[in-house]
């Protein structure tokens, strides 16, 4: 699924079917910044060698990431280190980033590309049977009645690494719940003498 | 939801974290996913939920422990999507940004969303 997330400043200024450098330049005048000044979130995949290249080309500044689609998203909604994501990537995270978007705000909107019938025929199986949709949040979840989480492992985009203590842990997490829209960064130390065996 | 079910996935993407990081770096790739997905599932199967995994990306892949297809000790039914490690080439080599997430919503509420395979083959390349 090829998918493009901002944050909700720059909400419904994106068009899919549009090349990137439009993309980029509308969210540009959205957020009121220079294009020059608008950083655009991309893995750092072979896939994706085009997509660099027409970026580079409007002038937008770029963040690189080798893994991590998600987090990626996630930086581009909250505007942190991002301000938007675009990609390929796969379809069942993009429901992941619905989630967060529902509880966190933004926008997304998600195309899967078909280049093939044997792609068209095995989509039919998984009940697909409009190859032109375009998914937005509001499609992938569809109430406020949804919560989500995160941990990081190792430091990112969004959060923060695990760190080992002498005695046990400090993790970094998200929480957030769609019908609030509360958002709680957690810092929680753990300790191994009175934890479970996992 | 008037339960904030956040609060109590989060532990389990805590204990996914805490699992993870210890075998960071280590460079089994599947080693540090099955574990990690093994402990997110120990952890949400606590929940008092009647929980249903939906959107599981490795469900297909035979050298992915497969998440079960229920959840929980009881309770109201909501769906869970689970990706337990993100970015597992980059935690299995010590590379950043990689993250446990955890979503719980009310039944029905997530669509069920898969591409077809050759699809997702293509984004492996």
């Amino acid at each position: 699924m090829y998918k493009i997330v901002i944050g909700p400043e720059a909400h419904q200024s994106i068009d899919i079917n549009q090349p990137p450098t439009i993309n980029v330049k509308r969210v540009a005048r959205a957020l009121r910044k220079y294009t020059e000044n608008v950083t655009v979130c991309i893995l750092d995949q072979a896939r994706h060698q085009q997509l660099i290249k027409e970026v580079r080309s409007c002038g937008a500044r770029i963040k690189l990431i080798v893994e991590g689609e998600i987090s990626g998203c996630l930086a581009a909604i909250t505007g942190e280190k991002a301000d938007i994501y675009m990609g390929y990537g796969y379809a069942p995270e993009s429901v992941m980033v619905a989630a967060g978007i529902t509880c966190l705000g933004g926008y997304f909107e998600g195309k899967i590309f078909y280049e093939n019938d044997r792609d068209r025929e095995e989509a039919r199986e998984h009940h697909i049977t409009d190859f032109e949709k375009i998914y937005r949040a509001q499609d992938l979840i569809r109430s406020k009645e949804v919560a989500i989480a995160a941990t990081g492992i190792t430091d990112g985009e969004f959060l923060e690494g695990v760190r080992f203590t002498p005695n046990g842990a400090i993790t970094t997490s998200f929480i957030a719940r769609g019908e609030t829209r509360t958002y709680r960064r957690l810092e929680t130390r753990h300790f191994f003498d009175y934890k479970p065996v996992f | 939801m008037y339960t904030n079910y956040g609060m109590e996935i989060v532990r389990a993407t805590e204990i996914a974290a805490l699992t993870a990081a210890r075998m960071q770096g280590h460079g089994n790739q599947d080693e540090i996913l099955n574990n990690t997905r093994g402990a997110i599932t120990k952890t949400l199967n606590r929940l008092a939920i009647n929980g249903t995994v939906i959107n599981d990306r490795f469900i297909k892949r035979k050298e992915t422990t497969p998440f079960p297809k229920h959840l929980g000790q009881g309770g109201p039914e909501m769906d869970l999507m689970a990706v337990a490690l993100e970015a597992h080439h980059s935690a299995a080599d010590g590379l950043n940004n990689s993250t446990s997430y955890a979503v719980i919503a009310k039944e029905g509420n997530p669509s069920i969303l898969a591409e077809p395979e050759h699809v997702q083959d293509r984004y492996r390349s």
